[in-house]
Formats: structure tokens, C-alpha cells, sequence
């Protein structure tokens, strides 16, 4: 018995009937004669296409595997501020339309569903004609912009613009006719006719948002961008993933859970995702907005569409992970996630873009990402020698340094600093030296989730032995690995990225006295430090000690923080891995007359380098600015 | 066609660590399939996708070597044969390595043997020569472009500044291949290709059992490892030389240190006439350097 | 008294003052074994041509194995390790280059012996033979001296071999006239040179780069034809990659290639630190950059400070006329 499933009906039918009833007869009692009959037959009718519709929606939805996680408390505070209070949906100018549409709306809906009579001589009676005029207006307003702006990357072909008219178009039509209902019984039935056609059309086009995003925004994964776990090497074995089947990304349409299916059925394609993007101007045809409509379009009973297939031609590979397309999405939809979990599907069919093949290979082969003979490692010497002794004090942290702090020349510079403003700080540190590895992040990135596990617990064990739970780490990657995957797979760490730690040591006074430094700096946040784990402030924080700093923000700062163009694998790609992403973020910072480009990422450090002393502005890591404003 | 990869896992120059005291170098116990063996099993592959037939891989070595035959029926391959013997390589007996493997050849009916050109650890590049005289197959090593048509194979052996030789042979024969020829795929964990692989197992045969081979020539006496050092001077018959490790690096450490040399002006057909001139001088100097 | 053998080829004129090399390295590892230093080459004409140039100096004798040219190498092979079976010499020494290991590759196995590859020293210690070869990705040297009785078989690496300094004087010539004993494999059915824009950048002698300096439209073509006049590779910045003005197998920087070629040409290439570090090896370079404080100029043993957009074409025409 299939629990949701019957839920789902049996709260269909209860809504239907308890919202459908006082509508009818309301309407039956208005009107009179054969007006009567022919209003019954269109509603019942209606009624009919609607449960008929959203009961195969259900099924649908239902028939996918569960997802290991239930519903938890955040729904509701999820539902209260993306549906009902319209927060995303506001963000954009146009996003107030909808809103005003969508109160109106619910307003109505909720004065037509009350018994009847309840509302006689209250002011809501007359406040039905302002919320129509709402609805009349702001369906005409979407409808001329829909024709109006053009979309990057998807042709609007006649059929689909066609369908994305006729929503707006609809409403429009409703606010319209409901003036008209005083003028007689005809146009009073014109206007039940086009409510009726409302909830009709409801799942079977593009107003199934209305219903499918709540549900989203009820089942989906509490936290931001979800990552699936579809096996944990840290509780079976290889051999008995293998033997129960686990999948490694969905290969079949029909093996997408069902929160992933509401999920694709939420997507209102209103394209916000590949405004957002900023890999859609360095690619050909790359863009979250194709792949939802893509998996929407594929999201269909009983298929068996094989994904790979799906995700070929998306080319999925150009996707920096960034999870702009996250922040952006009104409805709460993640676009990076389906990528994320689209590559692992192509991973299980052995399909991955040249650079990102050579990468993997190497990653499987050596641990880590960097040719070691090209790029020898860096050696720091701690305090504490690896492994700590047992006999003698625990050091009280571990500085990881990361495979670009130990390989990328410009990254080792940032490592050593890092090293020197520790012992500076007199702190007890230690590092894991050549026993360190990659975190997995890239493999996770690229699709080869078992790799990604397989490194992680690596990490995690050699970890094990430093006699210290405290992890710090100056690259943004790393951090959000240690921060939000690790856990899953049994790595319990404390980790600090280093912004935050050097925050706290500038305030307690262990760096010594900070110098005034009169620059004019810019800050980009690194996408896995802001947007995956939200840390925005604790770096403005530490830049904001060092006294005669003028720190400005970058055009797209914050939330919105425009990516260097490294993530997600990019940079390892072969066409255009990340170049003229990286290049337009160092135009801002030039144009904005930044002195210095301050960053907290070697990654991001690697990529803005090159364009942005070119062109006069060096760029600094977070600890450098620390470093050079200590009075020696 | 049935195709015989010939894979050698062998210590990577990663996994080379110099002594805190004596500086002298020492191997980890790490070994690694060279790029050389992962595209010469990838082009047996597309051989096999497009022709039909059978894969085999074969290693001579110890059970360390499990590791990356299983890498290879990851990959793909039908069946994945180790055969057990570590004189082999405490020997540096190349050749004894390819008369264990020829009795293979032939029971495998095999078409087509592909290596690695060389060894990513020794890398002497005698096995295929070896195998070849064995199994009684001609041989092409060097190769970079490999093209089949009705039981002839088009095989381009690479040369030295870019020059290229084209062969035309008919089946069966060894092919030693470069790592250009193919870029070797990755096979994730999990993949269709991996949870097919993991059904597979390597096959261990015991070297008495394949072939009676007696090794008492083929041979050679190594010493351990040594730093790289530049090479002695011969005896100074007239002037001194550059040192052979300079030569080797291509530079010669006792050059003069390079001082920016005067920049030179002028318009740019001045410019282009002295480039010109000075790309050739150099070049004539280095020949002159070596021969007179 | 046995003797010590080596093979004299410039590989028709791809190797030049190979021969000479190798002879000189025969002659002092003969003079130290106190063994005859002898040339073998293919026929009478190669050997007369040996003598006539430097390429047998040092050398006792030279024997020309047949008169009728071989067909491929392994016929070539097979001729040598019949000369081999019948003179018995101490040892033979090859180039280790792709056509000398080819055929050292083939004797050995002949022979039944074991190889000693691609060299990079030889001595003659305790009686016996000592090499020293480049393994493990040239990590570490590793000392190998032949197991079985002679002849052994060894390639020496052509960039260590040194010059011939022995006076001029010509050996005598002794034809073997081995019967033609032909191996099964066929020769090769061409043989030619790889163009400029297929050459890869570690193959090349001569390299020419770009950076962001040359104008990806007009002059990027321009630097081609030059190259393919100078018989160079064109390589680039990674600024010139992520241009897209050459593809990544030939960016050259600490995460492009690494090269080592005879002559190295920037041109209008800033030289970052990292782009320097692929350079580390180059013999000579020269640098053409329009701006005068550019790090490459200074790492340059010759150096511009011009237009390479003027400058490249200019090579064109001027390479244009000498053609004419």
C-alpha cells in the first residue's frame, strides 16, 4: 500500500469537495432556468477533468522511490515565506505582479469557498471587484512581457509560447468577465465557464505550479543544495551496494524520487535560473532553465527515457556549481542539484567531457587533482609533527591545507601565510603533510560519487589521528565539504574556514597589533564559502578590523556574488575552462576601482589572478591582507 | 578479433622519495598503471566494439599487480590474467617476462598484442621486441595512429622532431603503443562498467605451469637506485664539455648567467632578419657543439 | 683481440652528426676496455660516406654488411645479428633513438640477450661494462651491467653521446656480405614530417610561441607559415589557450607542457612565472614583446622590444624571398 499515494487522493478529494461545493452553490443559486443546468454541467465537468488530471499527478509523483529523509518543521516555514509571503518572487520588479496576482487570488478563492451568506455586507463582498481588477491587470501585464522579453538560450516556439501565454491570459479573462456578470445571466455563466477552465487546466499545463510548488516546498530536502546519498560507503560495503542495486544516478526517468518529481513539475520556467547563471555567457548551449524543462518535459508516467541520453547535449559539464541558479529560483527549485545529480547519471554510463575524464583518472590514481611531479608539494613545518604524538599534548587544530595549498604555486604562497600567522598566534597546529589527499569534492562535483566517498573516508581516518576535532581550512571547497558532507559519511569535524578563525584571533588580540592599511578593497565571495555555507559576513568581519580599510562591495557581492569560473570542475574542463567567467568578475572589480581583490578561496585566487593584475588590480587572499597590515 | 593488452603496474616517479640523510632515492610501495597501458587496453576495446571479439590482459608480477588487472576488467576487458613470478623483475629479465606470456599468444589465439612502447618504471622498451621474437609476430613500437581494415593494419610509428613512419602489416602482430594513441577513459565507482567488472575476478597462473623458461641469458645485474648525478667527463682528450645531465636538461649549468642581452631595435624588418639569423646561429651551434 | 661494435646511421639525414657522435663514444669506451672500436653500417656506400666525414673518426674498421639496401628494419636487424653470430664482438653499441632502438630491440631479442636501453653513461669497470639509466620518470638513475657473456646489446641516449674529438683518419672497410636474411616486417610505406600546426611542441626544435601580444585574426596564421618555414612547432601563453588561439595540448607553463627545445621564440608573451617554469629547459631563447619591462625580455637571451603583429610578417617575406 502505497501510503503517500493514498493521502495524496484522499486530501484531493477532501480539498476538492471542500472548496468546490460552496462555489456551486453559490452558482446555483445566482442563476436560473437552463443558465442553471448548463453552469452544472460545465462545473461537474470541470470538476471531473481537474480530479481526473491531478489523481494521474499523484500517481506519478508517488510512484517514485521514497526518499530516505521525512517531512521536517521547516516546511512550514518554507511554505509561509516562498508561497504564501512571495519572498523570491518579489526580488525581481515583475515578481510584484505575480504577487499582487497570486494575494488576489487566494483572497478570492478564500471569499468564494466561505458558506454562503457569511460574507453579505462585510467589505470583502466589495473587495472581490479590487481583487478581479488585480487578476484582470496582472494577467494582461505577464502576458505583454512574456511576449516581450527574450530568453538566452531556449527558443519560444509558437506551441510553447502559446502555453505560457494562456495562464495569464486566462486570469486576465476571469478579472475581466466578473465586471461583465451584472450584465447578464450569460456573462454571469461566461465567468464560472472561465473559473471552471481554471481549476481544469490546473494539471494539465503550466498552472500546475500553483499546486505542485507548495508540495515541493513541503518534501524537499531541508538543506541547501541538496546532495543525494544514494549509498554510504561508510556503512556498506562496495559489494552490497552493489548486490541491492543502489544507484549511482538516476538511469531511468523512473528512478527519480518523489520530491524530485514535484519538484520538476514546480518549474514555472520562468527563466530567473539563466539570468542568474553565469556560465550561460561563456558556454554554447549550456542553462539550468534547459535542463528543468528538460527533465519536466521528460517527467511523465511510466517512462523509461534513459537520463544519460536525457542529459546529452546539455552540456551539463560547464556548470561551475555555483548555486546562483539556488538563490534565484522563486519557487525554490535547485537547479544545481538536478545538475549534480544529472552528471552521475552520465558518470554510470561512462560519460564524462575530456578535461573532466583526465582529472578523474588522476584524482583515482594519485588522490588528488594536480600533477604532484610538475607541481611538487608544498612542506610546512608545524609546530606538531604528523602524527601527533600520543604522549604529549594534542595540538589544538589541524590546518588542512588543501590540494591547491600544497600544489598551486600561488595557492602555496597563501598556505604558508596561513602557516606563518599561526605559529605568529602561537597556536599548537598541525598538518597531515604528503599523507594528505583530496577531500573527494571534485569527484562529488563531476558524478563519481563512490570516488568522492572513497577519498572522503580516507580524509576522515587520517583525520582520525590527530587527536583534535578542529579542522582549518583556507580554501572554500574544502570547508563546505568538511562543513556539510562530511557528517553523513561519520566525519564529525569542528571546521573553521580561515576568514572566520583570523576574525577571531584579530579580536582576541593573539595576531599582535594591526597596522592601518588605506586601501580600497573588494571582497568576492567565494561561492562555496557565501552561497553553499553562508558564511558573508565572518570575512567582511575580519577585513572590517584593519583600521583606514575602505571596503566597497563588488556589483554582484554577496547572494548574488558573479563565480570565478573554477567550481564544479570547470577548471579542469578543456573548452574554455572558467576563463572569460573569470575575466568579467575582474572587469567588476576593475571598474568598480578596487585597489586590491581580496578573496577567501585558492581557487577562486587561481582564476582572478591572471585577469585582474593585468589589467593594475593585484589580488590578495583574505590572510595576506591579515598579514600585511601586522605590525612586525 | 581477440586482442592480449599487456599491462606492466609499475612504481610511478611520484612514488620516488630521497633519504633525509644520504639523499639517496627509494621507491614506495605504490605501483600505477602507466597512461601508456591505459591506451593501449582503451584501443583494444574500440577494437573489440567494433570488430568483435575478445580482450584479454595479462601482467607478470606479484599479487600487488591484482589491483590494477582488476582496474582493467573494470575497464571493460573479458579476462584478466596475472601471472605469478618475481624473478621477473628482481632480474630486470625483460625477456623472460615476454616468454611467460607468449605460450598465452598462442593458446588465446590471439590477432593482436598491444602494449605499452616502454615501461613507466624501467622503461628499457624491449618488451615488445621480446615478445615479438617469442611468439614469432612482427612488431611496430612507437605507435601513435592505428588504423584496421580487413585484417591489415595501418600502424604510425612516431620518430624523432616530428617525423612519422606509416606501416602496413597484415594480423596477427605486436603493436607498442604511446599514450597519445587514445585517451583512456575513467571509469567511475558504481558505473555500469564497474559493477560489471566486479563480477569478474583476475585469473593467477603459476609461472612453472606456463612456460619452462630458462632465464640464464637474458638478464641484466642492477644495483640499487642512485640519485640522478651528471655523467663523468670523458677522459679530457681535449676540451671540457658541458656535462651529459646538462645536456640532458638542455642547458648547460655553466652558461653564462643569462644577463639580458642588449635589446635590440630598429624596425621590424631589421628585427625579423636578426631573429631569423639567431634561430638558425642556434640551431647550428648546438650540432656544431655535438659533433666537432 | 674481440671488438666493440657500433652502429653509424643519420638516419637519412634526420639525425645529423649522430654517426660522428656515436663513433667517439665507441672509441673511448674501446680505448678503456682496450678492445678494436669498429663501425658497422648497412652497406659500402654508407661506409664510404662515414669515412669520408668525420662520422668514423676514432674507429679501427668499418664493416658494411651487405650490398643490397634492406628493405625494413627488421631485415636490418636480422643482417646484424648474423654479423653478430659470426665476428662474436664484445658488445654493440646503437643510438637510442626510435630507428636505433628499433633495431637494438630486435637483435637483443635475436640474440637472446637482455638490452641495455636509452643509456645515459657507460663505463668500463672491473672488466666489465656499467651503465647508468634515467628510471622511474627520470626520478632516480639506476646503475645495470649485462648478466650474460657477451655480446651485450646497448642504446645510448643521443643527447648525452659527445662529440668526436679523435683526429680525422679513415678506417678501413670490411664488407661481410651477409646473405639477405630479411625479417617479416614491412617497411615502412611512408615516411614524412608532421607540419606545423600538427607538430606537438616536445618534438620540435625549434618553438614558437604566442601570447596575448599577437592578433588572433591576422598574425596567428602568419606565425603558422613562419613555423612551417622554420620547421618549428607553434605553442602558446595559457592566455593564448584560453583565447583559443592554440588548443590546450599546446599551452606551455607549469600546467601546460614542459619543454625542452633548442630554441625557444616568444612572442608577445609577458612571461609569467609560470609560463617560465615550462620554458626552464629551453637552450636558447628569444623574446619580441611590445612591452619593454615584460619578465620574459629579461629571461631572453635575444630580445625585441617591437610589434609582433609587424615583426611576424616580416619573417614571412623574408623567409618568402630566400625560398625564391
Amino acid at each position: 500500500m502505497n501510503l503517500p499515494r493514498s493521502i495524496g487522493v484522499a486530501g484531493l478529494l477532501l480539498l476538492t469537495g471542500l472548496f468546490a461545493v460552496p462555489r456551486f452553490l453559490r452558482g446555483w443559486e445566482s442563476l436560473e432556468g437552463y443558465w442553471r443546468y448548463a453552469f452544472a454541467v460545465i462545473g461537474v465537468s470541470a470538476t471531473l477533468v481537474f480530479l481526473y488530471g491531478m489523481a494521474a499527478r499523484i500517481w506519478h509523483w508517488t510512484a517514485g522511490p521514497a526518499p530516505a529523509r521525512g517531512v521536517s518543521g521547516r516546511a512550514l516555514q518554507r511554505l509561509l515565506s516562498l508561497a504564501l509571503l512571495q519572498q523570491r518572487v518579489l526580488r525581481a520588479p515583475i515578481g510584484r505582479v505575480h504577487a499582487a496576482m497570486f494575494w488576489a487570488f487566494v483572497l478570492l478563492f478564500v471569499t468564494f469557498s466561505l458558506p454562503l451568506g457569511v460574507l453579505d455586507g462585510t467589505v470583502l463582498r466589495y473587495a472581490q471587484g479590487v481583487f478581479n481588477a488585480a487578476l484582470c491587470i496582472g494577467g494582461g501585464v505577464l502576458a505583454l512581457r512574456m511576449l516581450g522579453v527574450p530568453h538566452k538560450r531556449r527558443q519560444i516556439e509558437p506551441g510553447e509560447l502559446a502555453a505560457r501565454l494562456y495562464p495569464p491570459v486566462l486570469i486576465a479573462a476571469i478579472g475581466a468577465s466578473y465586471f461583465g456578470a451584472e450584465l447578464g445571466p450569460a456573462w454571469k455563466l461566461l465567468n464560472f465557464a472561465l473559473v471552471a477552465l481554471f481549476f481544469a487546466s490546473i494539471p494539465h499545463t503550466r498552472l500546475l505550479h500553483v499546486l505542485a510548488v507548495p508540495l515541493w516546498l513541503i518534501v524537499r530536502p531541508d538543506e541547501h543544495v541538496a546532495v543525494s546519498l544514494p549509498f554510504n560507503l561508510a556503512h556498506e560495503s562496495a559489494q552490497d551496494i552493489v548486490a541491492r542495486d543502489a544507484r549511482l544516478g538516476p538511469r531511468t526517468m523512473s528512478e527519480f524520487e518523489r520530491p524530485d518529481r514535484v519538484g520538476f513539475d514546480a518549474c514555472t520556467r520562468c527563466g530567473r535560473c539563466e539570468d542568474a547563471c553565469p556560465a550561460v555567457d561563456a558556454t554554447t548551449s549550456f542553462s539550468p532553465a534547459r535542463v528543468m524543462k528538460r527533465l519536466q518535459e521528460a517527467n511523465r508516467p511510466r517512462s523509461d527515457t534513459a537520463v544519460a541520453e536525457l542529459a546529452a547535449g546539455l552540456e551539463l559539464d560547464a556548470c561551475t556549481s555555483c548555486a546562483r541558479c539556488v538563490s534565484a529560483c522563486p519557487v525554490g527549485l535547485e537547479p544545481v542539484s538536478a545538475i549534480l545529480e544529472l552528471r552521475r547519471s552520465l558518470a554510470y554510463a561512462g560519460r564524462f567531457a575530456p578535461g573532466h575524464t583526465a582529472a578523474l583518472r588522476h584524482l583515482a590514481y594519485e588522490g588528488v587533482m594536480w600533477d604532484a611531479s610538475r607541481n611538487p608539494p608544498l612542506r610546512l613545518s608545524p609546530p606538531v609533527a604528523w602524527p601527533p604524538d600520543p604522549a604529549a599534548e594534542p595540538p589544538e587544530l589541524i590546518y588542512w591545507v588543501g590540494c591547491a595549498g600544497r600544489h598551486e604555486p600561488r595557492a602555496q604562497a597563501i598556505a604558508q601565510t596561513v602557516g606563518r600567522l599561526l605559529d605568529r598566534a602561537g597556536i599548537r597546529w598541525t598538518c597531515a603533510g604528503d599523507h594528505e589527499t583530496c577531500t573527494g569534492d571534485p569527484a562529488r562535483r563531476l558524478g563519481d560519487e563512490g570516488l568522492f566517498q572513497r577519498q572522503a573516508l580516507r580524509v576522515i581516518a587520517l583525520l582520525r589521528q590527530a587527536r583534535t576535532h578542529k579542522v582549518l581550512v583556507n580554501c572554500a571547497h574544502c570547508f563546505n565539504v568538511f562543513l556539510k558532507h562530511y557528517p553523513a559519511l561519520d566525519g564529525r569535524f569542528e571546521v573553521v574556514h580561515h576568514s572566520e578563525y583570523f576574525a577571531e584571533l584579530t579580536r582576541s588580540g593573539r595576531l599582535g597589533r594591526l597596522e592601518a592599511l588605506p586601501r580600497k578593497l573588494m571582497f568576492h565571495d567565494p561561492c562555496y564559502l557565501g552561497r553553499h555555507t553562508g558564511r558573508f559576513d565572518a570575512p567582511r568581519a575580519a577585513l572590517g578590523q584593519i583600521a583606514g580599510l575602505t571596503l566597497e562591495e563588488l556589483p554582484e557581492a554577496r547572494d548574488c556574488s558573479r563565480c570565478c569560473g573554477a567550481g564544479g570542475g570547470r577548471m579542469w574542463r578543456e573548452a574554455e575552462p572558467g576563463a572569460a567567467m573569470a575575466a568579467r568578475r575582474a572587469q567588476q572589480a576593475v571598474d568598480g576601482g578596487a585597489e586590491k581583490l581580496v578573496t577567501a578561496c585558492p581557487f577562486c585566487m587561481v582564476m582572478l589572478e591572471h585577469p585582474a593584475s593585468t589589467q593594475g588590480v593585484p589580488t590578495q587572499d583574505i590572510a595576506e591582507v591579515i598579514a600585511e597590515s601586522l605590525r612586525e | 578479433m581477440n586482442i592480449l593488452v599487456c599491462i606492466k603496474p609499475a612504481v610511478p616517479g611520484t612514488a620516488i622519495r630521497y633519504a633525509k640523510d644520504s639523499g639517496q632515492p627509494y621507491a614506495l610501495e605504490t605501483l600505477r598503471m602507466a597512461s601508456a597501458d591505459a591506451a593501449a587496453l582503451q584501443f583494444a576495446l574500440e577494437l573489440r566494439a567494433a570488430h568483435g571479439g575478445r580482450v584479454s590482459v595479462v601482467s607478470v608480477g606479484g599479487e600487488r599487480a591484482d589491483e590494477w588487472l582488476q582496474h582493467c576488467l573494470d575497464h571493460g576487458a573479458d579476462r584478466a590474467l596475472r601471472i605469478d613470478e618475481l624473478a621477473v623483475a628482481e632480474r630486470q629479465d625483460t625477456a623472460r617476462a615476454a616468454r611467460l606470456i607468449a605460450p598465452l599468444v598462442r593458446e588465446e589465439d590471439v590477432d593482436l598484442v598491444l602494449c605499452a612502447s616502454r615501461s613507466a618504471d624501467m622503461g628499457s622498451g624491449f618488451f615488445p621486441y621480446a615478445l615479438a621474437a617469442a611468439a614469432g609476430f612482427p612488431v611496430v613500437t612507437r605507435v601513435v595512429e592505428v588504423g584496421v581494415d580487413a585484417g591489415e593494419l595501418t600502424a604510425v610509428r612516431k620518430l624523432e622532431r616530428g617525423w612519422r613512419e606509416r606501416y602496413r602489416l597484415p594480423l596477427p602482430l605486436v603493436l607498442a603503443v604511446e599514450e597519445t594513441l587514445r585517451a583512456p577513459r575513467h571509469v567511475a565507482m558504481f558505473s555500469h562498467d564497474h559493477r560489471r567488472g566486479m563480477h569478474r575476478t583476475v585469473e593467477v597462473l603459476h609461472s612453472a605451469a606456463v612456460a619452462a623458461v630458462d632465464a640464464s641469458t637474458t638478464g641484466l645485474m642492477a644495483a640499487a637506485l642512485k640519485l640522478p648525478q651528471p655523467r663523468r667527463r670523458p677522459a679530457a682528450r681535449q676540451r671540457a664539455v658541458t656535462s651529459a645531465r646538462d645536456r640532458l636538461r638542455r642547458k648547460p649549468a655553466g652558461a653564462p648567467a643569462l644577463a639580458p642581452a642588449a635589446q635590440t631595435g630598429g624596425d621590424a624588418d631589421a628585427i625579423a632578419a636578426q631573429l631569423i639569423a639567431k634561430i638558425r646561429s642556434w640551431l647550428v651551434r648546438v650540432t656544431d657543439e655535438s659533433s666537432t | 683481440m674481440t671488438a666493440l661494435w657500433v652502429w653509424l646511421d643519420d638516419e637519412g639525414g634526420r639525425s645529423p652528426g649522430l654517426a660522428a657522435r656515436m663513433a667517439g663514444e665507441c672509441a673511448r669506451l674501446a680505448e678503456e676496455a682496450g678492445v678494436r672500436p669498429c663501425g658497422v653500417v648497412a652497406g659500402r656506400d654508407a661506409a664510404e660516406a662515414c669515412c669520408a666525414s668525420d662520422a668514423a673518426n676514432g674507429l679501427d674498421l668499418v664493416y658494411a654488411l651487405t650490398s643490397t639496401p634492406a628493405p625494413s628494419a627488421a631485415a636490418l636487424a636480422a643482417r646484424l645479428a648474423a654479423a653478430i653470430r659470426s665476428k662474436q664482438p664484445l658488445g654493440v653499441l646503437l643510438p637510442a633513438t626510435a630507428t636505433g632502438a628499433d633495431i637494438a630491440g630486435r637483435i637483443a631479442a635475436a640474440l637472446e640477450r637482455g638490452l641495455l636501453a636509452d643509456c645515459v653513461d657507460l663505463e668500463w669497470r672491473d672488466g666489465g661494462l656499467q651503465v647508468r639509466r634515467e628510471v622511474h620518470d627520470r626520478c632516480a638513475h639506476l646503475a645495470l651491467s649485462p648478466a650474460a657473456p657477451p655480446p651485450w646489446i646497448a642504446t645510448l641516449n643521443p643527447a648525452v653521446a659527445h662529440a668526436n674529438d679523435f683526429p680525422k683518419r679513415a678506417p678501413a672497410i670490411e664488407e661481410l656480405g651477409i646473405a639477405g636474411a630479411d625479417g617479416g616486417d614491412a617497411a615502412p610505406a611512408d615516411t614524412w614530417r608532421l607540419a606545423a600546426r600538427e607538430l606537438d611542441v616536445m618534438d620540435a626544435d625549434v618553438v614558437l610561441a604566442v601570447g596575448k601580444g599577437v592578433d588572433a585574426g591576422t598574425t596567428l596564421g602568419t606565425v603558422f607559415e613562419v613555423a612551417e618555414r622554420l620547421d618549428a612547432a607553434v605553442g602558446g601563453s595559457r592566455e593564448a589557450v584560453f583565447a583559443g588561439m592554440v588548443p590546450r595540448e599546446r599551452q606551455i607553463g607549469a600546467s601546460g607542457k614542459w619543454i625542452a627545445p633548442k630554441v625557444y621564440v616568444a612572442l608577445g608573451i609577458s612571461g609569467s612565472s609560470y609560463h617560465l617554469m615550462g620554458i626552464r629547459d629551453a637552450q636558447h631563447v628569444a623574446a619580441v614583446n611590445l612591452d619593454a619591462g615584460a619578465p620574459m625580455l629579461e629571461r631572453a637571451e635575444w630580445s625585441a622590444v617591437a610589434d609582433v603583429d609587424r615583426v611576424v610578417p616580416a619573417m614571412r617575406r623574408l623567409l618568402a624571398e630566400e625560398r625564391k
